[in-house]
């Protein structure tokens, strides 16, 4: 089985129409059309593997303040202290709140970093030019994708009980910069899954991989 | 292949930049990073220990530091003191705070409390305790306090004095109650102690600027706490200066018109505090000395606030009267406690009185206390002191802490003395002897007339009254002769003498004729000396004239 690539075609990612691209094209603009819909054309998403990078070194940097930072404050009666999403998890497990510690364990901490791992391991090998095992690659690749979003509601519980909870002295939840940063990691580590272009596992695995099949 | 591309259409084709700002988010990050960590490190504040006596309310991590209900710190642990004495509480600061940070600093918890300003810290009930601080950055810098148990007497930035009242008694007042000057709240009671001697207790107040110049080294305090009743032959009285102080108590002040300027009073100088006001009027002096002096005699009618005085002047009050029995001498004495109000004698130059180290002086040049009569009808008795030198001075030394000064008998035992004396030194008249020698005398003299009776009545003694007769009858002629004889001569020479004298007189007196002579002759006399001087003057300056003769001038 031969690739899209390798015929001169390129589907469109919007409306999949399929469009015939010649060397000539690519080799004179940066940016192909579509004819239907004019969106914008890959053969391959454009510098896919150094964006991904950048936006993974950025998501791994602020991993830090994200988890060493208070992501919000819980203040009851005069009494509470900063929390950072390790000591909230501690305090649920403290509270026999099992469950939600470990709901807020994985979507908070397991899964931030099972995409900062998978990620990196799929763009070395992409890198390396590994055609290894690319089609668990891919599963993890979309795994990554999905699982990523959930790592957002830690900040969404936080958003809402911040705006919910406002009763001055007895209680108020203040949102610490950890939240924010830890928001940006998710942002930036989907984005950077987003910007990877599973495509290019297959462009060395197609030998070995397929031929198995 | 070819199929593929000929049924499908070309691409069509917009060029654009080619820059990737992708890399700008990991550096962008990483700036955040960093700016995070130095930020984190240059806000680090100073760590300081504060220790309470417990840590009631406080909690690691969670209290919080505040000033002016801002937050500025946060407890990070509390740790109990190695000897078990209290608690050391560890706070970080926020930067910048360690310019407040000094040995005046003070610290203590907020939480709820009930005194008479109302309840303060309600809001901790929800909120939680805090510390809270009063920076200043008067001291030393210093990293470690000792907390206060109860909050600030004193705000550090307030204008004001503070002053100290000392009483014997708390009234219903507490802190936070005014402190009124003419029923205008100027100041407030910031708290009271007992006293280092353990008898008084000091009430602190502290005066706003700018009545405290109102406060004078004069001023007089008193409670104005509650209602004040009074029921005399004047009627009833009810006083209470302010509905606050009603309820919560308060001081009132007042500075009294004296003979020359008072200095103002001093920060954290000292004033007595009266139960009221009337009892300024009785008794408005501050300073006192105790004195003891020992008594004899009865002291019926010497009660505890008898009147000391001196030359007529009350200069103090009795404090104590007592019987002691000595039993080495086996006698009575009554020592006599009392006490002088030095601000009572005002003294022109220096200020030795108000020290009382003039009395051992005086005491030497014969100050001697007295018991003297105040009341002739009621019999009560006063101590009079004054001087009587020469009097011994009679110690009995055993007055303690009081200094003694010596007393004379009463002028009323004096005199009862002197008479029991008399009596007694006629109680002892050997009368029944003296009256048994008068009647020997008189029986001798009975007899002694008798036998001048039985002479008399002898003829020799009738011979001789009869020739002393003769004698003086004789005499009597004798004289009368003289009489006739000598008188007419006697007088003629007396006139004749008279006469002599009146022209005596005459040529002496003033208007006589030889006198005026006399008079004129010396005048004359000193005109020519006078001339026979100039004469002498001249003819010494000019010798020739002598010869020339005396040139005109």
């Amino acid at each position: 089985m031969t690739t899209a690539r390798e015929n001169s075609l390129v589907g469109c990612h919007h409306c999949n129409l399929i469009v015939a691209v010649g060397p000539d094209d690519i080799g004179l603009a940066p940016k192909i059309m579509c004819p239907r819909c004019s969106s914008v054309l890959h053969q391959r998403k454009p510098n896919s593997i150094a964006r991904s990078w950048a936006l993974l070194i950025a998501a791994v940097i602020l991993y830090i303040p994200a988890n060493t930072i208070p992501i919000m404050t819980v203040t009851s009666f005069g009494e509470g202290s900063p929390d950072t999403i390790m000591s909230g998890v501690i305090h649920l497990l403290e509270a026999d709140q099992i469950p939600i510690a470990a709901l807020v364990f994985f979507a908070s901490i397991v899964v931030p970093i099972f995409k900062i791992v998978m990620i990196s391991m799929i763009l070395i090998s992409v890198q390396f030019k590994s055609g290894w095992r690319a089609k668990d690659r891919t599963l993890i690749y979309r795994l990554t994708e999905v699982v990523g979003r959930w790592s957002m509601i830690d900040i969404f519980m936080i958003s809402i009980l911040v705006g919910l909870v406002k009763l001055g002295n007895i209680a108020t939840i203040e949102v610490g910069f950890g939240a924010v940063a830890f928001a940006a990691v998710v942002v930036l580590t989907m984005f950077s899954a987003t910007y990877f272009d599973p495509r290019l596992i297959w462009d060395h695995a197609q030998s070995n991989e397929l031929m198995e099949d | 292949m070819s199929d593929f591309q000929n049924g499908t259409p070309s691409v069509a084709v917009k060029s654009g930049p080619r820059f990737s700002v992708v890399w700008l988010l990991p550096v962008i990050a990483a700036l955040l990073g960093i700016w995070l960590l130095v930020d984190t490190i240059l806000k680090q504040g100073p760590e300081i220990t504060i220790s309470f006596k417990s840590a009631e309310g406080l909690e690691a991590g969670k209290t919080k530091i505040k000033f002016r209900d801002v937050e500025i710190g946060k407890v990070i642990e509390i740790i109990i003191k190695k000897d078990l004495s209290g608690i050391i509480v560890v706070a970080e600061l926020q930067k910048d705070t360690e310019s407040h940070l000094t040995e005046e600093t003070k610290f203590w918890v907020v939480k709820p409390r009930l005194d008479a300003r109302g309840i303060s810290g309600l809001g901790t009930i929800v909120s939680g305790a805090f510390i809270a601080i009063e920076p200043t950055s008067k001291g030393s810098a210093t990293k470690s306090f000792i907390g206060l148990e109860t909050p600030p007497v004193i705000k550090i930035d307030a204008a004001g004095k503070e002053f100290i009242l000392t009483t014997t008694k708390l009234g219903s007042y507490g802190i936070g109650s005014p402190v009124l000057s003419r029923g205008i709240e100027v100041g407030e009671i910031l708290g009271s102690e007992l006293a280092a001697d353990g008898k008084n207790i000091e009430v602190h107040v502290f005066v706003k600027a700018p009545h405290d110049k109102l406060v004078k080294e004069n001023t007089r305090f008193w409670d104005v706490s509650g209602i004040n009743i009074s029921l005399d032959a004047d009627g009833m009285q009810i006083r209470t200066a302010s509905l606050t102080s009603l309820f919560i108590g308060g001081i009132a002040f007042e500075t009294p018109p004296k003979i020359g300027d008072a200095p103002p009073g001093e920060n954290l100088s000292k004033f007595v505090l009266y139960d009221n006001k009337a009892a300024i009027q009785t008794v408005s002096y501050s300073r006192k000395i105790e004195f003891i002096s020992y008594f004899d005699n009865s002291v019926r009618g010497l009660n505890v606030g008898a009147p000391i005085e001196f030359k007529g002047i009350k200069i103090g009050t009795v404090k104590d009267v007592k019987i002691e029995f000595d039993a080495e001498n086996t006698n009575f004495r009554i020592p006599v406690l009392y006490e002088i109000e030095l601000d009572r004698i005002s003294e022109i130059k220096g200020n030795i009185i108000a020290d009382g180290a003039i009395f051992p002086i005086l005491i030497e040049r014969g100050l001697r206390a007295q018991l003297k009569s105040g009341n002739i009808v009621t019999g009560q008795l006063i101590v009079n002191l004054d001087f009587h030198p020469g009097s011994p001075a009679k110690y009995f030394g055993e007055g303690g802490i009081f200094s003694e000064i010596p007393t004379v008998p009463s002028t009323l035992d004096e005199l009862t003395s002197s008479i029991t004396d008399l009596i007694a030194k006629i109680n002892n008249l050997p009368l029944d002897e003296i009256a048994k020698g008068l009647e020997k005398t008189l029986t001798n003299a009975n007899r002694v007339i008798k036998s001048a009776d039985e002479i008399i009545n002898t003829s020799e003694a009738k011979n001789l009254v009869r020739n002393l007769d003769t004698s003086i009858k004789r005499f009597n002629s004798i004289a009368s002769k003289v009489d006739i004889d000598m008188m007419p001569r006697l007088t003629a020479v007396i006139q004749e003498a008279n006469e002599t004298l009146a022209t005596v007189k005459d040529a002496v007196s003033e208007n006589s004729p030889l006198r005026y002579n006399l008079e004129n002759t010396l005048e004359e006399l000193s005109k020519a000396a006078r001339s026979v001087r100039g004469l002498a003057e001249y003819l010494e300056r000019n010798p020739n004239a002598l010869i020339s003769g005396k040139k005109a001038n």
